[in-house]
C-alpha cells in the first residue's frame, strides 16, 4: 500500500477501534482511545488537506496535533448541541470525521502522484544499534525517576493517618439519620462507637473493626428532640473520645 | 553536467551582458541554480538573502549527521539522568536532607545543558537534530513538574480545570458552574479535550489530563521551533531560541500545568507559524492553509480569552509589517479580524462573564500610569535566599541586555523577514512586563502570567543576539563557555523565580496555607466527603466559610460555594450576634475549620484567609476561636477528620 493512503488508512482504523474498543479492557482501551482523540482525527484531515511534499515532517507532527485538538472541540460543540457527550457519541462522531476525511485523502492522493515524496534513507546499523541502546537506557532511567517519584509521594501521603466520622440527617426520611466511619489509619483498626439521644440516652453501642480504607455506614432513628450524638473510641483507649459527631436541633 | 558546473558556466555567460533584459534574466537563471546546488531548507518562506546569524547552519540543512549517537538520543539519555537526580530530590525532600538542593540543581543543569551545547554552540546537529533536541527538552522539564506531584493534581489552578472536567464527564455537557473559577466553563477547550481522552480511554480525569498536556507540550515544541525557523530561515536561530524560550520562569511549572492557557498557547504559536508561512501550491491549498489557521485561532478563542487577546494583537502588530515588506502580504490582518470577530461573538454570546474576570488586569494597567506604582508589598512573607535573589536579579539584568543587544542585531539581519521584524520589535514588551511587577495589587500576578506570551519574541531576539558574529568575533574561544553561562543563569533565574515558591521547590510534609504543601490527604479527603454527602443538599446559593487551601478544595472537590474574607468568623474568641450576622449577611451556613491553623503559621501566605484580612496577623489561630463552635447551641458537628470539623450552623443561626 502506498504509504500516503496507509497513513489515512491507520488513522481511520484507529478511530474505528476506538469505537468498538470503548468499555474495553484498559489495556487496549488506553493506547487505543489516546491515539484515536489525540492523533487519528488530525492526522486524516491534515492528509486531506495537504496530500504532497510541500509539509515537512515536524509541520505534520505539529498538524496532527493541532488539528486534533481543533476537531474533537469542534465535535464537542456539535454533539453537546444535539445529545449528550458520552463515549459512544463521542467515538462515533470522531469517527465519522476521521474515516470521512481518511477515505477522501486517500481518493486525492491517488490522482495526485506527482506529489510523493522519497522515504528518508535509514542510518547505518552501527548508528541505528547505538541510539536504540541509548533510549532503552534513557527510558529506564526515566521508568526509574518515575518510580521513586510515586514511591516518594505514596510516602508522604502515608504519613497522614486519620479516621473519618460523620452524622447527618437522611435524604430520604427525615426522621432518620446516617452515621458513618471510615478507616485512614493505614492499618486494621477497632472502634467503640456510642451514640447518645437527650439526656445522655443511650441510642446506640457497637463495636466495629475496619481494615485499612474500609468504611461502615449505620441509619438510626432522630429523637423527637433531635439531639443525637456519637462518640467513636479507639478499642486500645476506651476512655479518650477520639471523634464526636452530633446532630443538635438544626441539623 | 553538474550543478555546480552549470552554475559556473551561466555566471560566465551572464557577466558581458548584465544589463537589458537578457542580462536580467540570467542573473535570474544564476540565482536560480544556486539556489539549487545547495540543499534547500524545506518548506520556509522565500525571503530575500539576508546576512544569517548562524553562518554555519543555514545551508547545512539538509546534510545527514555525521555523529555515531545523535544528540537528541544522547540528550535524552542525560535528561534521564537528570530527571533521576531531581525525583531523588523530591524523594529525600521531606527527610530534610542537606544536600538535596544541589541534587535537585544538578538535576536540572544535567538536562538543560547537554542541550545548550547542541543548540547553542555546536556546528554539527542538522536540522532533524535540532527539533529532536528540542523535543527532547521539552518533554524533560515538562515531566519535572509530572515528578513533583505524580499521583494527582495539587496545585490550586489545575484543580479548578479539574472539577470543570470531572462535571462534563460526570453530566455530559459543557458549560457549568464552577464555584472555583467561574471563567472556566465558559472556555472549555482544554476539559472538552481531556474528557474525550478520559471517556475514550477508562482513564482518570488526572491521567487523561496528564497526556493531553504532554501532547500540548510536543505542539509547543514544535510550533515554536516551526515558528522561529519561519522569521530567521535557520533551523540554527529556532533551536537556539526554542531553548531560550523554555528558560522564562514559569515554562517548567505553570505552563506545564493542567491549565487553559497552558493548552491554548501551543495553538496560538502554531497559528502564527501557520500564517508566516508561504501557502503554495494551487487555490486549494491556499484555501487548505487558511481553514487550518481559522480553525486553530478559533481552537485559542474558545480555550483562553487572554491568550485568544493576545494572539489577536500579535496578528494586528505583525499586519504593517507584513504589508510593508517585501510584499503586501494581508493574511496577518484577515487572521487578527477573524481572530477579534471570533473574540468578540464568544465573549457576547458565550462567556459574558470574561470582561468582569478581566478587571484585574484593567485594574493593574490602570495602576502603572499612577505615580506611586512602586512597591509591591510582600510585607509577611519569609524572604528568599540569597541563592535565589541572586540568581533571579542576574536572569532579569541579561534577559533585559540581551533583548537591547538582540533588537539591533535582529533588525539588522532580518530586514526582508516581516514576522522577525516583528518579533524583535515586539521583543521590548518585555520591559513593560517586568516594570508590571511593582504595579499593585495584582501586577506581581499578571507580569508572571505575562510572561511566556512576552518570552516568545525574547527568545528570538536572544537567540540572534547570542549567534551573533559580532559576539563570536569580540569572545573568540570564549565564546561557548560565555554563551552557556548566560543560558544558564537565565535558565536558574528563571527556576528560583518561578513556581513552585522557595520553600516548596521539593515536596515536603504539611505546611498551613502553603498552597501545594497544605492539599494533603485530611483536607482532600474532607472535600471528597463534601462532594459525596453534602453538595446534593445544598442550593448553589449556600455559601461555606473555610480558610485558604480548603476552601479551594472544596470548591473544586467538593463543588461547594465559598465565601471570601471570611477572618473574622474565625478569629472571634467567643459566638455572638456579630458572628451570626455576618454569615447570615454572607447566606454562610457550613463552617469548615482547621485545627491545625492553631499549630502551624501560615508559610505561603500573608493570611490564613482570602480577602481583605490585613487586620489579623500571621500567626496562629488561638485554639479556642476555633473550638468555640462546639459551644454554640444549635450547631452541627456533622464531621469529623481529627484536624478537619465540619459545622452545620443552620440552627445555630436561627437559634434564640
Amino acid at each position: 500500500m502506498p504509504r500516503k493512503i496507509s497513513v489515512p488508512a491507520t488513522a481511520a482504523v484507529l478511530s474505528l477501534l476506538g469505537v468498538a474498543l470503548t468499555y474495553s479492557h484498559i489495556a487496549l482501551a488506553v493506547p487505543v482511545g489516546v491515539l484515536a482523540v489525540l492523533v487519528a482525527p488530525g492526522l486524516s484531515v491534515q492528509h486531506l488537506l495537504f496530500p504532497g511534499s510541500q509539509v515537512s515532517g515536524a509541520e505534520r507532527a505539529a498538524l496532527t496535533v493541532g488539528l486534533s485538538f481543533a476537531i474533537v472541540i469542534v465535535v464537542s460543540l456539535g454533539v453537546n448541541a444535539v445529545t449528550k457527550l458520552t463515549p459512544q457519541t463521542w467515538s462515533l462522531a470522531l469517527a465519522l470525521i476521521t474515516c470521512a476525511s481518511a477515505v477522501a485523502a486517500a481518493g486525492r492522493t491517488v490522482t495526485d502522484r506527482s506529489q510523493r515524496s522519497a522515504r528518508p534513507a535509514k542510518p547505518p546499523g552501527a548508528r541505528r544499534g547505538a541510539a536504540i541502546g541509548l533510549s532503552v537506557f534513557a527510558v529506564l532511567l526515566i521508568t526509574a525517576a518515575f518510580s521513586l517519584a510515586v514511591r516518594g509521594a505514596s510516602h508522604l501521603a502515608a504519613r497522614s493517618h486519620f479516621t473519618e466520622a460523620w452524622l447527618l440527617p437522611s435524604t430520604r426520611d427525615p426522621g432518620l439519620a446516617v452515621f458513618g466511619l471510615q478507616n485512614r489509619e493505614g492499618h486494621r483498626v477497632t472502634y467503640r462507637v456510642v451514640v447518645q439521644g437527650k439526656h445522655r440516652h443511650v441510642v446506640r453501642q457497637t463495636q466495629v473493626t475496619l481494615n485499612n480504607d474500609g468504611w461502615w455506614r449505620e441509619t438510626m432513628p432522630i429523637p423527637p428532640a433531635r439531639r443525637l450524638i456519637a462518640r467513636v473510641y479507639l478499642a486500645d483507649r476506651p476512655t479518650a473520645v477520639y471523634r464526636v459527631v452530633k446532630l443538635a436541633g438544626g441539623g | 553536467m553538474t550543478v555546480r558546473a552549470l552554475t559556473r558556466y551561466t555566471r560566465r555567460r551572464a557577466r558581458p551582458d548584465i544589463r537589458g533584459t537578457a542580462g536580467r534574466w540570467r542573473l535570474r537563471t544564476v540565482g536560480m541554480v544556486s539556489r539549487l546546488s545547495r540543499p534547500q531548507p524545506t518548506d520556509l518562506e522565500a525571503l530575500p538573502q539576508e546576512k544569517p546569524v548562524f553562518t554555519h547552519t543555514v545551508h547545512r540543512a539538509e546534510r545527514k549527521s555525521e555523529l555515531l549517537i545523535p544528540p537528541a538520543v544522547s540528550t535524552l539519555a542525560l535528561s534521564a539522568a537528570g530527571l533521576l537526580l531531581i525525583a531523588t530530590a523530591y524523594w529525600v525532600g521531606p527527610f530534610g536532607a542537606p544536600w538535596k538542593s544541589v541534587v535537585y540543581f544538578a538535576g536540572q543543569l544535567t538536562i538543560f545543558l547537554p542541550a545548550a551545547y547542541w543548540l547553542v554552540i555546536s556546528r554539527t546537529p542538522t536540522r532533524n537534530d535540532r527539533i529532536g533536541l528540542v523535543v527532547v527538552l521539552f518533554g524533560a522539564l515538562t515531566a519535572t513538574k509530572l515528578l513533583y506531584s505524580p499521583l494527582e493534581f495539587k496545585f490550586s489552578d489545575e484543580l479548578q480545570h479539574w472539577r470543570a472536567a470531572t462535571d462534563i464527564l460526570t453530566s455530559g455537557h459543557l458549560f457549568h458552574n464552577n464555584f472555583a473559577l467561574p471563567i472556566s466553563p465558559s472556555y472549555p477547550g482544554l476539559e472538552t479535550v481531556t474528557t474525550a481522552v478520559a471517556s475514550l480511554s477508562g482513564l482518570s480525569v488526572f491521567a487523561a489530563g496528564v497526556i493531553v498536556m504532554a501532547a500540548a507540550r510536543l505542539l509547543m515544541a514544535l510550533a515554536i521551533f516551526l515558528l522561529f525557523e519561519r522569521a530567521a530561515r535557520s533551523s540554527a536561530v529556532a533551536g537556539a531560541a526554542a531553548l531560550v524560550y523554555v528558560t522564562n520562569a514559569h515554562f517548567q511549572f505553570f505552563d506545564a500545568m493542567f491549565v487553559y492557557e497552558a493548552f491554548a498557547l501551543p495553538c496560538a504559536v502554531l497559528v502564527i507559524a501557520v500564517v508566516a508561512r508561504r501557502w503554495p501550491g494551487p487555490r486549494a491549498n491556499y484555501l487548505a492553509w487558511a481553514a487550518v489557521s481559522m480553525v486553530c485561532a478559533f481552537v485559542v478563542i474558545i480555550s483562553h480569552h487572554f491568550t485568544s487577546w493576545l494572539l489577536a494583537a500579535f496578528l494586528l502588530f505583525l499586519t504593517p509589517f507584513a504589508a510593508w515588506r517585501p510584499k503586501r502580504d494581508p493574511r496577518p490582518a484577515v487572521m487578527a479580524l477573524f481572530t477579534l470577530a471570533g473574540i468578540a461573538l464568544w465573549v457576547r454570546y458565550v462567556a459574558p462573564l470574561t470582561l468582569q474576570h478581566a478587571s484585574p488586569l484593567l485594574t493593574t494597567l490602570s495602576e502603572l500610569t499612577h505615580p506611586s506604582y512602586a512597591g509591591a508589598s510582600t510585607a509577611g512573607r519569609a524572604a528568599k535566599p540569597l541563592f535565589d535573589q541572586l540568581f533571579s536579579a542576574a536572569a532579569v539584568v541579561t534577559v533585559m541586555l540581551g533583548v537591547a543587544l538582540g533588537f539591533v542585531l535582529a533588525r539588522r539581519a532580518y530586514r526582508g523577514s516581516p514576522l522577525a521584524l516583528a518579533l524583535a520589535a515586539s521583543s521590548l514588551a518585555y520591559y513593560g512586563v517586568v516594570a508590571m511587577r511593582f504595579a499593585p495589587p495584582y501586577g506581581a500576578e499578571i507580569s508572571g502570567r505575562l510572561m511566556p506570551f512576552a518570552f516568545v519574541p525574547v527568545a528570538f531576539v536572544l537567540a540572534v543576539a547570542l549567534g551573533s558574529s559580532k559576539l563570536r568575533r569580540l569572545l573568540k574561544r570564549m565564546h561557548a563557555p560565555v554563551a552557556l553561562v548566560i543560558t544558564a543563569t537565565i535558565f536558574l533565574g528563571g527556576l528560583v523565580s518561578s513556581w513552585p515558591p522557595w520553600w516548596e521547590r521539593l515536596p515536603g510534609p504539611y505546611a498551613a496555607e502553603a498552597f501545594e504543601r497544605s492539599v494533603d490527604p485530611p483536607s482532600v479527603q474532607a472535600a471528597k466527603w463534601v462532594e459525596m454527602w453534602l453538595r446534593p443538599r445544598v442550593p448553589p446559593s449556600v455559601h461555606t466559610a473555610a480558610d485558604v487551601t480548603n476552601s479551594e478544595l472544596l470548591t473544586t472537590y467538593g463543588a461547594l460555594n465559598t465565601a471570601y474574607d471570611v477572618a473574622p468568623l474565625f478569629y472571634a474568641r467567643t459566638w455572638g450576634s456579630p458572628q451570626r450576622a455576618f454569615m447570615i449577611a454572607n447566606n454562610i451556613r457550613y463552617i469548615v475549620v482547621d485545627k491545625r491553623l492553631s499549630r502551624y503559621r501560615p508559610l505561603g501566605a500573608v493570611s490564613y484567609f482570602s480577602g481583605g484580612s490585613k487586620d489579623h496577623l500571621p500567626t496562629p489561630i488561638p485554639a479556642g476561636s476555633l473550638t468555640k463552635f462546639d459551644r454554640v447551641t444549635g450547631a452541627a458537628r456533622i464531621y469529623d477528620g481529627g484536624d478537619i470539623v465540619i459545622y452545620d450552623m443552620k440552627g445555630a443561626l436561627h437559634a434564640p
